[in-house]
Parts: C-alpha cells; sequence; structure tokens
C-alpha cells in the first residue's frame, strides 16, 4: 500500500467534497497553517509516512479489515492531525487564521467524526470518540503555553503527560480500526502505546532541533527541563540572563537527554510494533531509533550537534548530495 | 585543528560543512557573519562595499578553520549559505519543510 498516495487521495476527495470556496482553501491548508511554503499535497509536508497514515501500518497485522474500512481510518486520522495541527498554530497565535481556515477545519472535524463512525458502522465506543480527545488537547496547548512562558522547571513525567495531551487525537483512529478487527483490549492498548511512544520521540527530536527557535516564539521545553535537572540555586530561583541561556542548555547535557529519551521511546515503539505484526512501522521506527543513537553520541562529543545537523541539513542535501 | 585543504571545490564545501557541524564556535559565528551579508545578487548586479567586506570576513575565517588555500565564497553561494542558515529556506521540491513533527 502507498500510503503517502492514499492520504492525497482521501485528502483530496475531501477537497473536493466540501465544495467551492472551501474546496481551494482546503488545498492550500498547508500553505496557510504554514506547514509548507507554498500549496503541496499533505503527502510532501512530511518526510514519513507515519504522521498521516498510522492506521495503515497497523493494519498490515489485520489481514481480514475490508480495505474500505483502512480507508475510514486512514481518512479519520488525517484529518484528526490535520485539525491538531491547525488547532495548535491557532492557540499558540503562530498563525493568524483566516475564516475560509476556520471553516475548512471545521469541515475536517465534523468528517473526521463520520469517518470513524463508519469505521464501525455505527456509534463508536467511548475511547474512540474524538470530541473526548478534543477538549484534551486544547486545554494541553492552553497549559504548555502558559508553562514555558513562565519558564519554570519541569521534569521528564510533567513534559511527556503535556506533549501526550497534546497529541492525544493522533490515536483514536488506530485504536478504533484494532476494535474494529475485533483485537482484544490487551492489542488495542498496546496499538495506544505504540503510538504515544512514536509521537513522544517525535515531539522530543522536534523540540530538540527547534529549541532556540521555540524559545525565541515565547519559550522551549528544552529550558524548562535543563531547570528540572539541576538544583536550583541558593535563591531557590533560576536567573539566566538571555545572553547565557545557550551556554547553560548546551552545557547541562538536556539535549543529549532528551534525545536519549526518543530514542528509547523509538526503540519501545520498534519493540511493540514488533509484536503487533506491523512490522512496516517497526521498520520506521528502528530507523528512527538508531538515527537518535547516532545523534546522542555526536550531542555527547558535541554539544549543540543536533541543533547544528539540523541547521546544516538542506544545505548539505542539496549541495553534498 | 586545521586540516590540509583538498583543491577540490566541492570537497572544500564539505570541509566547510563538516567544520561547521563539529564545533559550535564556528557555527555561531558563520551564522553572525552571514546575518550581516545584505545583499541579494539577483537583484543588484554590484556587491555593495559593505557586503564584500563581510564577505571578505567570513571567507578569512572559513580560511582559517579549514586550511589556507580556500578558493572563497562566491557572492551567491553566501547569499544561498544566509537563505538556509539565518532565514531557513530552502527548496521544498528537494527537501522536507520539517523533517520530523510538531506534532
Amino acid at each position: 500500500m502507498n500510503i503517502p498516495q492514499l492520504v492525497d487521495e482521501l485528502y483530496g476527495a475531501f477537497a473536493d467534497r466540501i465544495g467551492e470556496p472551501w474546496s481551494t482553501s482546503a488545498r492550500d491548508l498547508p500553505r496557510a497553517l504554514d506547514l509548507a511554503p507554498c500549496a503541496v499535497p499533505w503527502s510532501r509536508v512530511f518526510s514519513h509516512e507515519v504522521t498521516l497514515g498510522a492506521p495503515a501500518l497497523f493494519a498490515e497485522a489485520m489481514p481480514t479489515v475490508p480495505s474500505p474500512v483502512v480507508r475510514e481510518a486512514v481518512l479519520a486520522h488525517a484529518l484528526a492531525v490535520i485539525d491538531a495541527f491547525g488547532t495548535d498554530r491557532i492557540e499558540d497565535d503562530q498563525i493568524a487564521p483566516s475564516p475560509a481556515v476556520l471553516a475548512v477545519l471545521g469541515q475536517a472535524r465534523r468528517e473526521r467524526d463520520r469517518a470513524v463512525a463508519r469505521v464501525f458502522g455505527h456509534t463508536p465506543p467511548p475511547d474512540c470518540l474524538f470530541s473526548a480527545a478534543d477538549a484534551i488537547s486544547v486545554h494541553a496547548i492552553r497549559r504548555e503555553r502558559s508553562l514555558l512562558e513562565s519558564g519554570r522547571p519541569v521534569d521528564m513525567r510533567i513534559y511527556e503527560r503535556a506533549s501526550l495531551d497534546k497529541q492525544c487525537a493522533g490515536i483514536v483512529a488506530s485504536v478504533a480500526l484494532a476494535r474494529a478487527a475485533g483485537w482484544p483490549d490487551r492489542r488495542c492498548a498496546a496499538v495506544r502505546a505504540t503510538l504515544q511512544n512514536v509521537w513522544l520521540g517525535l515531539q522530543m527530536a522536534d523540540d530538540v532541533v527547534d529549541w532556540e527557535e521555540d524559545l525565541a516564539c515565547g519559550g522551549a521545553w528544552a529550558v524548562c527541563l535543563m531547570k528540572g535537572l539541576d538544583p536550583p540555586p541558593p535563591s531557590g530561583e533560576w536567573r539566566i540572563s538571555t545572553g547565557r541561556v545557550k551556554e547553560h542548555v548546551l552545557r547541562s547535557g538536556i539535549l543529549g537527554a532528551m534525545l536519549a529519551r526518543a530514542q528509547a521511546h523509538m526503540r519501545a515503539a520498534r519493540r511493540r510494533a514488533t509484536i503487533l505484526g506491523a512490522h512496516r512501522l517497526a521498520a520506521w521506527s528502528g530507523g528512527f531509533e538508531a538515527r537518535m543513537a547516532n545523534l546522542v553520541a555526536a550531542e555527547l562529543r558535541s554539544p549543540g550537534y543536533a541543533v547544528r545537523a539540523h541547521a546544516l541539513s538542506a544545505w548539505a542535501h542539496e549541495v553534498l548530495a | 585543528m586545521m586540516v590540509q585543504l583538498p583543491s577540490d571545490p566541492h570537497a572544500q564545501l564539505r570541509a566547510l560543512y563538516q567544520a561547521l557541524l563539529s564545533n559550535q564556535d564556528r557555527f555561531d559565528e558563520f551564522r553572525r557573519l552571514l546575518a550581516l551579508y545584505d545583499y541579494d545578487p539577483r537583484e543588484v548586479d554590484d556587491e555593495p562595499s559593505e557586503a564584500a567586506a563581510v564577505r571578505q570576513k567570513l571567507n578569512d575565517r572559513i580560511s582559517g578553520w579549514i586550511g589556507g588555500n580556500f578558493c572563497g565564497l562566491s557572492t551567491m553561494q553566501t547569499f544561498q549559505w544566509r537563505a538556509i542558515i539565518v532565514e531557513e529556506r530552502f527548496n521544498v521540491s528537494l527537501s522536507p519543510w520539517k523533517e520530523s513533527n510538531l506534532y
């Protein structure tokens, strides 16, 4: 199955269905959400198929589930994730949404809910409803913003909880597909845990390479986690001059610790996906895990390596390839 | 540590890449100098003297990092480096907009 192609096909059909003038706005959504510099298909926004096509990767282990049911789950998932991106960017004031963007996201939520109902052929069970995930996600986005702006110390547990809550809509459709396939509770829980590992791993890697940009926009998890690592100064409060934050972060080793945690999550995702029979997802997770392992080693040798490698990667791809 | 600089321009760029990747101070200085390079060779033919001075300083620093025979970044190369490193712009058809996830 060509998952990126499937995502583009399903999203294109959604854009056609909602009619003009929203169809054009729907196709322009990656640009309008500032996820791409121009209107491109969703498959071009990310460098892998997991973010928008996760249910299809679990479907590898569900040979008896009819293809139309898998397609409904992928549609529900892709629209849920796209809406979550949009909501995050709007709530975070990263973009000023036009009425058209708000209308398309509203349509996406309605289509998402209808698609997950079609997975079951009736009203989904409570743990497969997006409405609960929506509420948790919006609350988490606001809490995250408040916490990052305060710059207060946090530990990894608080960080991971906030990250998972923000991303919880990205789990619903895959669990729904597993339930529709007749998988027992234990396997459905494993699907949930696998995706939690994947989303946390991706988020942490992103929060490392973007930490300076995040800080400039109001706050960065790397800074809060660094403060949570070290005992506070005798005054009981962290006071780091703006010009020295980078020096403190690099010296603290927190970036390497976050990358190591991302590696551990991807390792767990690989193992769980293997047990579930989702071998394509397992292979992808394993590849990400290996990249994280290399970055952790490089970050230990040379603090700031991951950020530099990310900043130089576009140039390297184009000039050194 | 200075390395023996290869004569192949492509190999020199590779050496510069490695020099930047392996050292935070170099990377920060490189980015700071690029941010000062205020010239778009696609729009104006002649490089202003201020921009030329910045590029000269940049090339001097790079020579110090990777070896004395560095042939120097051209105006267009400097402009492209600035687009990628300072403005974080690059060709989306060649490189995904986001490597991982915001999500």
